[in-house]
C-alpha cells in the first residue's frame, strides 16, 4: 500500500512541473482576393455628362456634354387670371293675376233667421219677404293659398259681386280690406242689383300692400223679397264676391312666386398677355371658378357658356344653382368647372380680336312651390373667375422678348489632373434647337473658364455677332409634333483659343448669352408647345490623343469596413495594363472628418504597355504593387474614405499617345494579412 | 473498453485460479495521448507561438496524427456461480488529422500560394454512455455478456475529401469539401452530462484456456450499437467553392457587404442541419492476450497482447510484458506499437493478497522522460473476494 501512495505522489509531483497553463495564441498569414474588375477608359468617368465615342480607327473620342438652357411655354407665355362680377338687382318680380272669391249662400242666410229652416225649407216653395240688415256681416278672406303679403308699384284690383239669390237686392254697401285694419283697399255701392245680375268695381293698387287675410264688410244689403210669388228656395244659391288682382307690379312680396328670369349677360373677357396675341389655345389645364351670392329666399339657377371653348365641337358650358338664401341674410356657393383639354377661340364673338373671349350668363328663380320672401331690393352676386389658363399648345404672335441668361457648368474633368496635358484637338460647340413657331437670335456676350488661379475668355470672331435660328414647323403628328430648327456654334483651335481652355484645366465654365423672340418680324402663324422651347447645350469633343506629364488623378471611395485583429499585410494589385499609360498609385485611408489615418504606398509601378512605332499597344503589361501596412485594423475600422491619388505618365514621353476602345486594365485587389488566433 | 481486461490480464495467472470465485470490483482508466507532440514541445508551445515553435510542431508532426482520450469507471460484481453484474461509464474521443491541416490553421494559406493542400482524412469520433451489463460464465472457459446502454453525448465526424487551394500570389481561394458529420446538442455537455440521448445494446464474449506453460484469452466486447434518438443532428455536405474575388463593374463603389454575402452562402452550407435519428455502432473491441511462464532470473512471466478496435484503431495495438513477482507484489513492464499511441514503454503492478487484490497500471511509462512523452495515462483496479468455491 505504501508503495501505491509513493507512485501517486510521483505522478503528482510530476503533473506540477508543468507549465501553468495559458492559452496558446499564433500568427496566421492569410491571402484572399477581395475583388477584380476589367477598366476601361469609360469607366474611369463616372458622370453622365460624359461619353465616348469611338472614332473610325477605333479609337476613342471624350465628349462633354451638358445643356445650358431650356425654355418652354411655361415660361415664356402667362395667361393670368381674370374675373368679372356681375351685381344683379330684380328689376321686376313677377307675379300673375289672381282671383279669390267668397259666397253667402241661401242657406246661410236661412239658418241666421229664427226657425229659417222650418219656415223655407230646402227645395220648398216660399214668398221671401223683404229684410233689411240681413246680409250685414264681416266675411274673412282667405288669400294665403296665393301670398302672405304683397306692395305694390302697379296693380289693379276688381271687386265683382253675383248675385245668384232668387230675390232682389238694394242698397248694398260694401268694403274690402286687410284683416283688422281701418283703411279699405276698395269699396263698392250698388243701389240696386237684381237677382242674376252682376257689379263690378276697380281700384288701384299702387303703393297698397295686400295681405293675405282679407275681410269683406257688407255694410248694407237689403233683401228686397219675391212677394207675392213665391220661388223655390235653393240653399245652394248665393251672393258671391269675386275679387280678382292684376296687372301686377311687386315692389316686394311673401307669395308663391312663379319662375322667372332674373338676369342674361354677355360679357366679353380680353387678357393681357404683354404683346403676344393669341388666336387659339388649346387648354392643358384651365377653368372657371364661379362665386355666387344671393339674397333671394328662393332657388336660383345659372347657365354660364363659353360659345368659342370646345371640345369635340361642344361648347363650354355649365349650370349651378344658388339655394335659398336664409330670412335676412344671403347664401354663398363656390364651385370650380374644368375646360382643360378644351381649344379656346381667343378671336372674340365676332372673330375679329385677340386675346379675348366672349361669355354668356343667364339666371332664374326657380319656382319652388312654397311661400317665400322676394323684394326688389334682393340681388345676386356672381364673381366669375378664368383660373390662369397653362395652354398645351398656344397659336398666334408670340411677341417679342428678349432672354438674358448667364449659366456656369462645372467642368472638372480635366479640372483633378496635376501636371502638364497637351490636348492634339479640340472642338467645342453649342448647340441649340428652337421648338418655338418663332424666328430667335441667340447672342454669346461672353464665354469663359475658371480654374483655382486664373480665368480665361473665349476669343473668337464668331462672338461678334448674333445667331439666327428659324422658326420650328408643326408636324401634326402626336408623337412627334415639332420639328426644331437648329444652330450650331462651333469652336475650335483654328476659329479660337478654346484649345488653350481645356487645357488650362478649367473647373468651371461660365456663359453670358441673349435668346431673342421675333427679333426682325411680327408673325401671326407662330406657335407654342408646352414642354417645348429653345433649348441649348455644351458640347466638348476632345479626341483621346494627348500627351501627358505627371497628370495626378484623385479620387475618394466612401467605405464601410469592419475588420478586427489584422496585425501587419499588405495589399497585392495585380495588373495587366494594356494602356501605354504608366501609373503610380497611393491609397489614403480618412476617416469621417477626412483626417489620414494611413498611407499605403506602393515601390512598383503599374507598368505601361508596349507599344508599336506608332504608339498603339502590341501586348499588355503585368504589374504587381504592394501595399504594405502594420496594425492596420482600428485604421480600417475608423475607414469611411479611401482616396486614390494616381499619378499618370504617357510612354513614350513627349508623344502623343492616342487611346483605343480596346485598351483595358484588369486589376485584382488581394489581401495579405497577419491574423491573431487566441 | 473492458479496461479490466489491462488490469487482470497482469494478474492472468490467478484469473484463472480465481474464477469460481464471488468478488466485488472496482476499476478506473484516464488517459491522453497523441501520437505526434511530446510533452517537451507541448511544454514549449503554451502562449504565444512564434514560427520556430510553429515550426517544430509542424516538424513533429506525421502525415496522418491522432489523439486520443478515454476515461472509464467500472463496478463489477461476480457471483462465485458465475454469473454478475456490471455497471459502467465510458467517455473516449479518437481523433485522426492529417500535417497539411496543421499547417493550413497554424501558418495560413499565405506559404501555400499556389499549392493544393489536401486536408483530409480528418475523423472525430467521441462518445459518452453509461451501460448495465450482465454476464455469465457458462464454463470454466467460456463468459458471455450482454448490455443495456444508454448514450449520453456523441460527436462523429468523417471528412472523406476537403481539399484548399490558394492561387499564385493569392490570385483565388477554392475549396472542395465530402464529409459527414452527427452529433448530439453540445448544450448537453454544461447542462445535462447525463441526459438519455440515445439507447443501444452490446454483446461482450471472452474465451480462456491454457496454452504451454500459460494460459491465453480471447475477447470480443462492445459488439453493439447505440440508437440516438431524432434530436440528433446530421450533417452531410459535398460541396465545392471557388473565389476570386468580388466582381466589381464599379471598382470605386466597393464595399465589404459584397464580401460578407459571398461568404455567408460558404456558412450557409455548413451549417444546414438535419435532424433525425442515427444508429451508430459501437467501436467493438478485439483482444487476445496469452501469457508464458519462464524460468529466467528475472522475468517469471512473459505476456503479449494484441487489442484491435474497429472503426477506430488503422493498426492494431501490440504489447509484450515481462513479468517478474515478488510475493505478493507482481511487477510488469512492456513496450507497444499500434493504436492511437506513440510506441512506448508501458507499466503495471499489481499486490495480490487472499481477499484484495490492487492494480496500477500506465500505458505511458514514459512520461517521465518529456521528450519521449506523448500522453498521460493512469488506471487502477481493487478487487475484494468474499468468497470462493475452491
Amino acid at each position: 500500500m505504501k508503495l501505491i501512495l509513493y507512485l501517486f505522489s510521483l505522478l503528482l509531483l510530476v503533473s506540477s512541473c508543468r507549465h501553468d497553463f495559458e492559452q496558446p495564441s499564433w500568427n496566421t498569414d492569410i491571402t484572399t482576393p477581395i475583388a477584380y474588375s476589367n477598366l476601361s477608359f469609360l469607366d474611369l468617368f463616372n458622370d453622365s455628362s460624359i461619353r465616348f465615342d469611338t472614332l473610325g480607327d477605333n479609337s476613342l473620342q471624350f465628349i462633354f456634354t451638358n445643356e445650358l438652357l431650356n425654355y418652354t411655354l411655361d415660361s415664356l407665355i402667362k395667361i393670368k387670371p381674370i374675373s368679372t362680377t356681375k351685381n344683379v338687382k330684380l328689376e321686376t318680380i313677377n307675379f300673375s293675376n289672381t282671383v279669390i272669391s267668397h259666397q253667402v249662400t241661401m242657406g246661410d242666410l236661412i239658418a241666421s233667421i229664427d226657425f229659417g229652416t222650418l219656415l223655407f225649407p230646402n227645395g220648398g216653395n216660399a214668398i221671401i219677404p223683404s229684410y233689411s240688415g240681413l246680409l250685414n256681416d264681416t266675411f274673412p278672406i282667405d288669400a294665403n293659398e296665393y301670398f302672405e303679403e304683397m306692395t305694390f308699384i302697379e296693380g289693379f284690383i276688381d271687386l265683382k259681386i253675383i248675385n245668384q239669390l232668387p230675390t232682389d237686392l238694394s242698397n248694398v254697401e260694401l268694403v274690402l280690406r286687410n284683416e283688422n285694419a281701418n283703411s279699405s283697399i276698395i269699396s263698392m255701392t250698388i243701389p240696386n242689383l237684381a237677382s242674376g245680375q252682376t257689379a263690378i268695381e276697380s281700384a288701384s293698387l299702387a303703393g297698397q300692400t295686400l295681405m293675405g287675410n282679407l275681410e269683406a264688410e257688407i255694410l248694407n244689403a237689403d233683401i228686397v223679397g219675391t212677394a207675392p210669388n213665391s220661388v223655390t228656395i235653393n240653399y245652394s244659391d248665393a251672393l258671391i264676391a269675386e275679387i280678382t288682382i292684376r296687372d301686377i307690379d311687386l315692389q316686394e312680396g311673401i307669395a308663391i312666386f312663379p319662375s322667372q328670369q332674373i338676369f342674361d349677360e354677355d360679357t366679353v373677357v380680353a387678357f393681357e398677355i404683354g404683346d403676344v396675341k393669341l388666336s387659339r389655345v388649346i387648354v392643358e389645364e384651365g377653368g372657371v371658378e364661379v362665386v355666387g351670392v344671393s339674397t333671394i329666399q328662393d332657388t336660383i339657377k345659372v347657365e354660364y357658356k363659353i360659345p368659342g371653348t370646345t371640345l369635340n365641337g361642344q361648347p363650354f358650358e355649365f349650370f349651378y344653382q344658388l339655394p335659398p338664401a336664409p330670412v335676412g341674410g344671403s347664401i354663398s356657393v363656390t364651385k370650380f368647372f374644368d375646360f382643360s383639354g378644351y381649344e379656346i377661340d381667343m378671336t372674340g364673338q365676332f372673330g375679329d380680336t385677340v386675346n379675348t373671349i366672349y361669355t354668356e350668363s343667364q339666371g332664374w328663380i326657380d319656382s319652388s312651390g312654397v311661400i317665400t320672401h322676394i323684394s326688389l331690393e334682393d340681388s345676386v352676386f356672381n364673381t366669375i373667375t378664368i383660373k390662369e389658363i397653362i395652354p398645351k399648345i398656344a397659336y398666334g404672335y408670340l411677341g417679342t422678348d428678349t432672354f438674358s441668361e448667364s449659366y456656369s457648368t462645372e467642368f472638372l474633368d480635366f479640372a483633378d489632373f496635376e501636371g502638364q496635358i497637351d490636348l492634339s484637338q479640340v472642338e467645342v460647340s453649342l448647340n441649340t434647337e428652337n421648338f418655338i413657331g418663332a424666328n430667335a437670335n441667340v447672342w454669346i456676350r461672353n464665354f469663359s473658364a475658371q480654374n483655382n488661379t486664373s480665368s480665361l475668355s473665349l476669343n473668337s470672331s464668331s462672338l461678334s455677332t448674333p445667331f439666327y435660328i428659324e422658326s420650328a414647323t408643326e408636324n401634326n403628328s402626336e408623337s412627334s409634333p415639332i420639328t426644331a430648327s437648329e444652330s450650331i456654334i462651333l469652336f475650335n483651335e483654328s476659329n479660337s483659343n478654346i484649345d488653350e481652355i481645356i487645357e488650362s484645366k478649367p473647373q468651371q465654365l461660365n456663359f453670358d448669352f441673349e435668346l431673342i423672340i421675333n427679333p426682325n418680324s411680327a408673325t401671326n402663324n407662330g406657335f407654342m408647345y408646352k414642354g417645348y422651347g429653345v433649348k441649348s447645350s455644351l458640347d466638348v469633343k476632345v479626341p483621346l490623343s494627348f500627351s501627358a506629364s505627371n497628370i495626378i488623378l484623385n479620387d475618394t471611395v466612401e467605405v464601410d469596413l469592419n475588420v478586427d485583429d489584422l496585425n501587419d499585410g499588405y495589399f497585392t494589385v495585380l495588373a495587366q495594363n494594356s494602356f501605354p499609360i504608366d501609373a503610380q498609385i497611393k491609397v489614403i485611408l480618412l476617416d469621417q472628418n477626412n483626417m489620414v489615418l494611413e498611407e499605403l504606398l506602393s515601390n512598383q509601378l503599374l507598368q505601361a504597355s508596349e507599344v508599336n512605332m506608332s504608339g498603339k499597344t502590341i501586348s499588355t503589361t503585368t504589374s504587381e504593387l504592394t501595399f504594405p501596412f502594420e496594425s492596420i485594423s482600428e485604421s480600417l475600422n475608423l475607414c469611411r474614405k479611401i482616396a486614390f491619388e494616381i499619378i499618370l505618365n504617357t510612354q513614350p514621353q513627349e508623344q502623343y499617345i492616342t487611346i483605343y476602345s480596346d485598351y483595358t486594365i484588369d486589376l485584382k485587389l488581394i489581401a495579405n494579412f497577419n491574423y491573431t488566433i487566441d | 473498453m473492458r479496461i479490466v481486461l489491462f488490469i487482470i490480464s497482469i494478474l492472468h495467472l490467478s484469473f484463472l485460479l480465481s474464477a469460481q470465485e464471488s468478488s466485488l470490483n472496482i476499476s478506473s482508466n484516464i488517459g491522453l495521448f497523441n501520437n505526434s507532440i511530446n510533452e517537451q514541445l507541448l511544454s514549449e508551445s503554451y502562449g504565444f507561438l512564434d514560427n520556430t515553435e510553429k515550426n517544430n510542431i509542424i516538424d513533429g508532426l506525421k502525415p496522418f496524427n491522432y489523439i486520443q482520450f478515454e476515461l472509464d469507471n467500472e463496478l463489477k460484481y461476480k457471483n462465485r456461480k458465475g454469473w454478475g453484474l456490471l455497471f459502467g461509464n465510458h467517455a473516449a474521443l479518437y481523433s485522426s488529422y492529417s500535417k497539411p491541416l496543421a499547417e493550413l490553421i497554424l501558418f495560413g494559406n499565405a506559404p501555400f500560394k499556389g499549392e493544393q493542400l489536401k486536408l483530409s482524412p480528418f475523423q472525430l469520433n467521441a462518445y459518452h454512455y453509461s451501460k448495465l451489463e450482465v454476464f455469465y460464465q457458462w464454463h470454466p472457459k467460456f463468459t458471455t455478456s450482454i448490455s443495456f446502454i444508454g448514450g449520453h453525448q456523441m460527436a462523429i465526424f468523417d471528412v472523406k475529401n476537403a481539399v484548399f487551394t490558394t492561387g499564385e500570389s493569392g490570385s483565388s481561394v477554392a475549396y472542395e469539401i465530402d464529409f459527414e458529420g452527427h452529433h448530439t446538442d453540445t448544450t448537453d455537455l454544461r447542462n445535462n452530462l447525463f441526459k438519455l440521448n440515445g439507447k443501444g445494446a452490446a454483446l461482450g464474449f471472452t474465451y480462456t484456456d491454457s496454452i504451454g506453460n500459460g494460459s491465453y484469452i480471447v475477447s470480443i466486447q462492445d459488439l453493439g450499437f447505440i440508437k440516438w434518438d431524432e434530436t440528433t443532428n446530421n450533417r452531410y455536405v459535398n460541396s465545392s467553392w471557388s473565389f476570386e474575388g468580388i466582381n466589381v463593374d464599379d471598382f470605386i463603389a466597393f464595399n465589404d457587404s459584397l464580401l460578407t454575402s459571398d461568404f455567408d452562402s460558404l456558412q450557409n452550407v455548413i451549417k444546414e442541419v438535419k435532424k433525425e435519428s442515427f444508429t451508430w455502432r459501437l467501436p467493438t473491441t478485439l483482444a487476445f492476450s496469452t501469457i508464458q511462464k519462464t524460468d529466467l532470473t528475472y522475468v517469471d512471466g512473459i505476456r503479449f497482447s494484441v487489442i484491435h478496435k474497429s472503426g477506430i484503431y488503422e493498426l492494431p495495438r501490440v504489447s509484450l510484458d515481462m513479468i517478474k513477482s515478488f510475493k505478493k507484489h507482481e511487477f510488469s513492464l512492456g513496450y507497444h506499437i499500434g493504436g492511437f499511441e506513440r510506441p512506448g514503454f508501458q507499466f503495471g503492478y499489481g499486490f495480490i493478497s487472499k481477499k484484495m487484490t490492487y492494480s496500477l497500471f500506465t500505458k505511458q511509462a514514459n512520461s517521465i522522460i518529456p521528450s519521449q512523452n506523448y500522453g498521460l495515462h493512469l488506471s487502477f483496479g481493487i478487487k475484494r473476494v468474499f468468497s470462493t468455491s475452491k
